[in-house]
């Protein structure tokens, strides 16, 4: 019997006694919690920096899959920068164009992530 | 060499002409096709090329085999090289097959053990390294495999490669590949078709001979091949060729039962991978058909009410196979040159192209 285990950033012995907001903010890089438009622009430099050469933009939008931005090897990489820059457990039922075939996708995707653990925190 | 290069040449067999879709689209007269193949490949490999004979690597699948049998009975017995090449991590079940099919057809196969090479490369060496990175507990008393998620038309998962190892007591684990991982895990397994291109070519150079390609039409397509290792040949034998048409150009050439009713495997990974779980994500009867409307401009509806699935699932093996035959067009290109007239020059009257 195979075992499915999702890699990602130990989520083990968070202090949770902190504001819930103030946990999220520190795991994005010690700063106050990020903005929709924040998430976007930390993406897209990533994409663009990645993916384009360092040059133009990328819309929220645009389909990175069907545009040929992301190839097999992108996903991963960008599933594992998300994990990693924003702090969240990526399942592999997660990774699904509905979450990150465009920029917009992948922010509303973390900001749902994040809505789960302050649920959990607050619960 | 790649499609267009062979496209250039000419005279390579076309994908059969197109008919109103229906799930019989794909059926052949295999005879007809035999002997449409066998005056390519004497025109190719005699004229062309300029070549005596033909080496094909064999690996006891069916692709190989029908490529096998078809060079046998484009060139006769003697001018045909079937070489097996075998590691430490290959099925045992491989050379079986090859010997049944050769007995078959009255050839004699050629046997070369590549585990040294590999070893020299770090192939097994470089590739554990990095699985350990992901499973400490790896060692050499367990196996491995890169699998994707499977039944492509029923979810719309993303291309996501997991590593799976399976313990000497059978227990399997996978995990998602990071992706440093997974580039240098396939990066180091990709020795091994580039090892057995090298001998390929070791082989035919030593005869005169062509390399005669493998790959079908699904392979190609969909960049299920290594650059410079199992995609090198001289010839593209049975490229127009889809899977399922394969099976039955197998049946017709009288291929072993037991290759025809392999499950069609990899042959790259220590522990088992078919095909399907590898890379195509789907049975090879509905992505043949699936590819075959798609290639033709068959609309979603009729697919799907013709393959009895539901319109959503067509459009989504649509779409990944865009995906992936963009994702792979790397694989097919030729080699760029700045000014594409100084490639053409060799071929030129009063040019050389002996080496």
């Amino acid at each position: 019997m195979a075992t499915e285990e999702a890699i990602g950033p130990d989520s083990g012995g968070e202090d949770i006694t902190r504001p819930i907001d103030d946990q999220i903010g520190a795991e994005v890089g010690g700063r106050d919690p990020m903005s929709s438009v924040a998430i976007r622009e930390q993406l897209r430099d990533y994409i663009v920096a990645n993916y384009l050469f360092g040059s133009g933009t990328v819309g929220d939008d645009v389909s990175l899959l069907d545009e040929g931005v992301l190839d097999s090897m992108g996903v991963l990489e960008l599933v594992l920068f998300v994990e990693e820059t924003f702090d969240v457990r990526i399942a592999e039922y997660d990774v699904v164009p509905e979450n990150f075939d465009s920029i917009g996708a992948i922010a509303s995707f973390i900001e749902v992530k994040w809505n789960d653990v302050r649920q959990a925190l607050a619960s | 060499m790649d499609v267009r290069t062979l496209e250039a040449l000419g005279d390579t067999p076309q994908p059969l002409q197109p008919e109103p879709f229906h799930r019989g689209v794909l059926t052949i007269d295999a005879a007809a096709e035999t002997a449409r193949i066998i005056e390519y490949l004497r025109g190719s490999v005699l004229q062309k090329l300029g070549r005596r004979g033909a080496v094909v690597g064999v690996s006891g699948g069916v692709d190989s085999s029908v490529t096998l049998a078809l060079a046998a009975l484009a060139f006769g017995p003697e001018r045909v090289v079937p070489l097996l090449l075998q590691e430490k991590e290959s099925s045992p079940d491989n050379a079986v097959l090859v010997r049944e099919l050769c007995r078959r057809l009255d050839l004699e196969p050629r046997v070369e053990e590549i585990t040294g090479a590999l070893e020299g490369f770090g192939c097994y060496r470089r590739r554990d390294e990095a699985i350990r990175r992901v499973f400490p507990e790896f060692d050499s008393t367990y196996r491995a495999k890169i699998t994707l998620p499977g039944d492509l038309l029923n979810h719309d998962a993303l291309t996501l490669f997991a590593l799976t190892i399976v313990s000497p007591e059978g227990e399997a684990h996978s995990r998602r590949l990071p992706p440093a991982e997974c580039r240098e895990i396939v990066a180091a397994t990709n020795f091994k078709q580039r090892t057995r291109m090298a001998l390929l070519y070791h082989h035919a150079e030593l005869r005169h001979y062509a390399v005669l390609g493998t790959a079908n039409r699904n392979e190609r397509m969909q960049g299920f091949f290594v650059k410079y290792g199992d995609g090198a040949a001289d010839i593209d034998t049975i490229v127009h060729l889809y899977k399922t048409q394969v099976y039955q150009m197998a049946e017709h050439l009288g291929i072993p039962e037991g290759i025809q009713r392999r499950l069609p495997t990899t042959d790259t990974y220590s522990a088992p991978t078919t095909e399907e779980e590898f890379f195509f994500r789907m049975s090879f009867e509905t992505m043949d058909l699936l590819w075959y409307a798609q290639e033709h401009g068959v609309a979603i509806e009729e697919a799907a009410a013709v393959m009895n699935l539901a319109p959503r699932q067509v459009e989504r093996a649509y779409r990944e196979f865009r995906r992936k035959h963009r994702a792979t067009s790397y694989l097919r290109a030729p080699i760029l040159a700045l000014d594409e007239r100084s490639r053409g020059r060799a071929e030129q009257p009063g040019w050389s192209t002996r080496g």
